[in-house]
């Protein structure tokens, strides 16, 4: 049943999208007449368009998807034809507002990846960031919250690199919605991290309501961890904040959230309370989708209190709008409850029936998940067939390049001709410069396509990449230590056993040098096993971890390196110190590697949720702008692993002095 | 007759223990658990001499299972097993009440001087722990030595500080971001425990560090 308050929620987040974007007011009838007039003129202008996207907001706005749909049709190619790029980004992510209302979601995802290449051309970033919120909840809707996570990290990049603070604002929004899908997909703790940072900025439009629903989410995934009494707390301020507000929908919403956390609490007279009151509020304004959810909500608890009249009457109601509105999850909800009231009123065969059309609902809505799995591995094709092009594209670069090469080579030979073969050559010189320039141009081209793809892919696969990454070197290494570890020493056990037994085998080189490679084998697991996730990380921290590997680093003489730490006594949560441990690899790595120093310092300061990591050496420094690219491949995966962490890094290093790198991380718990 | 249990998960590692003192008369191997729970189960009515206690196990971490165990009895010598070697767990094992560390890839000889040693009442380590034990024990000397140690830019801004520079003029003088200084200047304060920056310099310059 959550997961419906989820995708409710996300509805209601989409209204708040339009209304940032559109300042929504109610339209006099007079407006809308002459918009009306200006868009039935005979030569249509610039102003036509603009009239155009108004009628659309109006009609959504109003719930009139269908109106709406009309005009986006019309409006387009009249846009097309003026080349009015702008307004036919904006009209392009109307549609894919729309058509994801009217849940037609193929033709919707159409629209809005037309308009994001669009905007990309024109740079109008206030659209492009509301068409990739639109995208994403376009694969929310389809239950790919991961592809929606990818989508919205990139929106967050880009909001991050505006200075402009009507694009900044967007901001809480784009973590919001990170928080919301990653709960959706079961990941809990990550979810409520990002709906918290959400919660951490403030002053922008909009903030209390968005507040609620922030509070919301976080009850929710408190609910589906268990944690009573965090999830009571979110809820609470969730209503507290919402007294101030008093915005009718969010109403509907906090009183569903309350019922809900009731009927997990057992106390069903308080939980039927809530429902009725968000099912009152819902009715009076004529929402279905919420009163559909609703409804069913409180014919469940009904049937909980005996009372199985009230309980009928409202999950025939609320099943008939399910069916309208496609809701399947709570159309399969009510016909669960209406079996179990024929069960009680031993109406057998109507049970039957009802079950039946439980498990087929079921199905359906479990059918549209297989769907979008589905789908997903199509987008992963898709990803697939991106590198794919980039290889090639790379590949029929060298091709021209070898190409031009060739040319001028021939060049060469012919400029050693006749006096009259040089006027001749010097104008096919003169054509092949040309040449060489479009070529040149080409390249240029070619070359940023290559760079734009390859971004791309970057930011689709450094997610999973550093996530699946070190699950599975846990894993190995675990595999290695208990499996091959295991099998290794008792191997080496018994063979200590059998010399012990028949001292006659010390004398044999066949045996001793058996004995010997078997014990280094041993040890090789235990060092690969080590470097691959070194036991002391796991078991005692961060802390602890770093010392060890300073102490290992500083026995072999060559650099000595130090840690303190301040203020770490409370262990970070167990991810964060992976990732960090990680950092410290690189960078220790790097220091061994290029620096040329003898001594290093690594310092942690933790004070409340400030973490700052300092590591220091006295080497030979670099030039940060020269080494962009391939000396440093160590320090951008330190980048990107910050980067991950959402902290802040600054390299400074001076020449022959040393390099301080420092990194500053927010952390939540 | 000192009896001995051994816990690992490993199928193999048991019988490789139980084949190593087969011969010995006076050790006798009480049985092989393999999980934490079985272990305490077992503890439950049999008190064993020795205890073989592989480090990481299924369901209770090692080194929490080593407390439990100490905490009820406290006769029994109880001797860490483990594939890894590192300072950090061994030092955690005997601070949990542990006697012993033995690396699994051991020597019979190594196993059965292991179960002496304990049983007189000393604590043992095997010859690979002692190396990791002393590499550890030089980093901590220096803690011990209690010395304050600045990084380098942390003695650079200290030092403008006390020429009197502000946080943003010692940004621009050093080519550092403000944010960067303000957050070494946060450290350097956290690191001396004071609240403010007058505070700062008085106790830098009580600890001569400008």
């Amino acid at each position: 049943m959550t997961h419906t308050i989820r995708l409710l929620l996300l509805t209601f987040i989409l209204l708040c999208t339009v209304s940032f974007y559109t300042t929504a007011q109610p339209m006099r009838k007079e407006k809308m007449d002459s918009l009306l007039s200006i868009i039935k003129k005979d030569n249509p202008d610039s102003n036509t368009v603009k009239a155009y996207t108004e009628i659309q907001r109006y009609y959504f706005n109003n719930g009139q998807y269908d109106s709406a749909r009309q005009y986006v049709l019309l409006s387009i190619p009249v846009a097309r034809k003026l080349n009015e790029k702008k307004r036919l980004s904006r009209i392009l992510y109307n549609a894919g507002i729309i058509y994801t209302n009217l849940t037609r979601y193929d033709s919707a995802r159409l629209f809005l990846d037309e308009g994001v290449a669009l905007v990309t051309e024109t740079g109008d970033t206030a659209v492009l960031v509301h068409t990739i919120f639109a995208n994403a909840l376009l694969s929310t809707y389809q239950s790919d919250y991961s592809g929606a996570v990818e989508q919205l990290m990139e929106a967050v990049r880009i909001i991050e690199s505006s200075d402009n603070p009507g694009i900044r604002i967007l901001l809480p929004q784009a973590y919001g919605k990170i928080g919301n899908n990653l709960i959706a997909e079961n990941q809990f703790e990550k979810g409520i991290e990002y709906a918290k940072k959400a919660l951490l900025i403030k002053n922008y439009p909009d903030e209390d309501r968005y507040s609620v629903m922030l509070h919301l989410d976080i009850s929710d995934a408190y609910l589906k961890l268990n944690n009573t009494s965090l999830n009571k707390l979110h809820l609470d301020t969730a209503i507290q904040l919402n007294a101030n507000i008093n915005n009718v929908q969010v109403n509907t919403l906090v009183l569903n959230s309350e019922g809900h956390y009731y009927d997990i609490a057992r106390d069903y007279q308080a939980s039927l309370k809530a429902y009725l009151k968000a099912y009152a509020i819902a009715d009076s304004v004529n929402n279905e989708y919420l009163e559909a959810e609703v409804g069913a909500n409180v014919a469940r608890i009904y049937l909980k209190l005996g009372n199985t009249t009230a309980a009928e009457q409202y999950a025939l109601e609320s099943n008939t709008t399910a069916i309208k509105l496609k809701q399947y999850k709570v159309a399969a909800s009510t016909y669960n409850t209406l079996k179990e009231i024929a069960v009680q009123k031993q109406d057998f065969r109507k049970a039957y029936r009802y079950a039946e059309l439980n498990k087929s609902y079921t199905d359906s809505a479990s059918n549209i998940e297989t769907k979008n799995n589905i789908l997903n591995l199509e987008a992963k094709y898709k990803q697939e067939k991106n590198k794919k092009e980039i290889a090639s594209l790379q590949l029929s670069n060298t091709e021209k390049e070898l190409a031009v090469v060739k040319r001028n080579r021939l060049l060469l030979i012919g400029g050693a001709g006749s006096a009259i073969l040089v006027l001749f050559l010097g104008m096919l010189y003169r054509n092949s410069r040309q040449k060489n320039i479009i070529a040149e141009k080409d390249k240029v081209l070619q070359e940023e396509q290559i760079r734009f793809l390859e971004r791309q892919q970057q930011v689709v696969s450094l997610q999973s990449m550093i996530n699946g990454q070190e699950t599975e070197r846990t894993r190995i290494a675990k595999d290695l230590h208990d499996g091959l570890g295991g099998l290794f020493s008792t191997i080496k056990m018994l063979f200590s056993t059998l010399q012990h037994e028949r001292k006659e085998l010390q004398q044999d080189p066949l045996f001793t040098k058996s004995y010997e490679m078997v014990n280094t084998a041993s040890e090789e697991v235990r060092r690969v096993a080590h470097n691959m996730m070194p036991e002391v990380l796991i078991k005692l921290g961060l802390v602890q971890a770093t010392q060890e590997l300073c102490n290992s680093i500083s026995a072999g003489k060559l650099l000595n390196v130090s840690m303190q730490s301040y203020g770490m006594d409370k262990r970070l949560n167990s991810s964060t110190e992976v990732m960090l441990f990680r950092i410290m690899q690189e960078l220790l790595n790097n220091i061994i590697k290029h620096s040329h120093a003898t001594e290093a310092i690594i310092q942690f300061n933790r004070d409340g949720n400030r973490l700052s990591v300092t590591v220091e050496d006295n080497g030979r420094g670099f030039n940060l702008s020269e080494t962009d690219g391939k000396t440093h491949a160590g320090l951008s995966s330190v980048e990107s692993r910050v980067s991950y962490l959402n902290g802040k890094l600054s390299i400074d290093s001076q020449q022959e002095i040393g390099t301080t790198v420092m990194m500053d991380f927010l952390i939540n718990e | 007759m000192i009896s001995i249990l051994v816990i690992d998960d490993h199928p193999l590692v048991g019988d490789g223990i139980s084949m190593m003192v087969k011969e010995i008369t006076h050790l006798q191997i009480l049985t092989v658990c393999k999980t934490g729970k079985e272990a305490l189960v077992f503890l439950e009515k049999t008190s064993p001499d020795v205890i073989l206690l592989d480090i990481s196990l299924p369901d209770i971490d090692g080194l929490e299972l080593c407390t439990l165990i100490r905490k009820k009895n406290k006769q029994t010598k109880i001797i860490g097993l483990t594939s890894t070697n590192e300072a950090g767990i061994i030092t955690q094992l005997l601070a949990n009440g542990g006697n012993g560390y033995l690396l699994k890839n051991m020597e019979r000889e190594e196993l059965i001087t292991a179960i002496d040693e304990v049983m007189n009442g000393r604590i043992f380590l095997s010859k690979a722990a002692n190396q990791k034990i002393l590499e550890q024990f030089h980093s901590l000397k220096d803690a011990l030595k209690n010395k304050l140690v600045l990084t380098r830019r942390e003695k650079e801004i200290l030092k403008l500080l006390y020429e009197g520079l502000t946080g943003p003029q010692i940004a621009e003088k050093l080519f550092l971001s403000p944010l960067t200084v303000e957050t070494h200047r946060k450290n350097l304060m956290q690191k001396l425990n004071v609240n403010s920056v007058q505070q700062l310099l008085k106790v830098a310059g009580e600890n001569k560090l400008i």
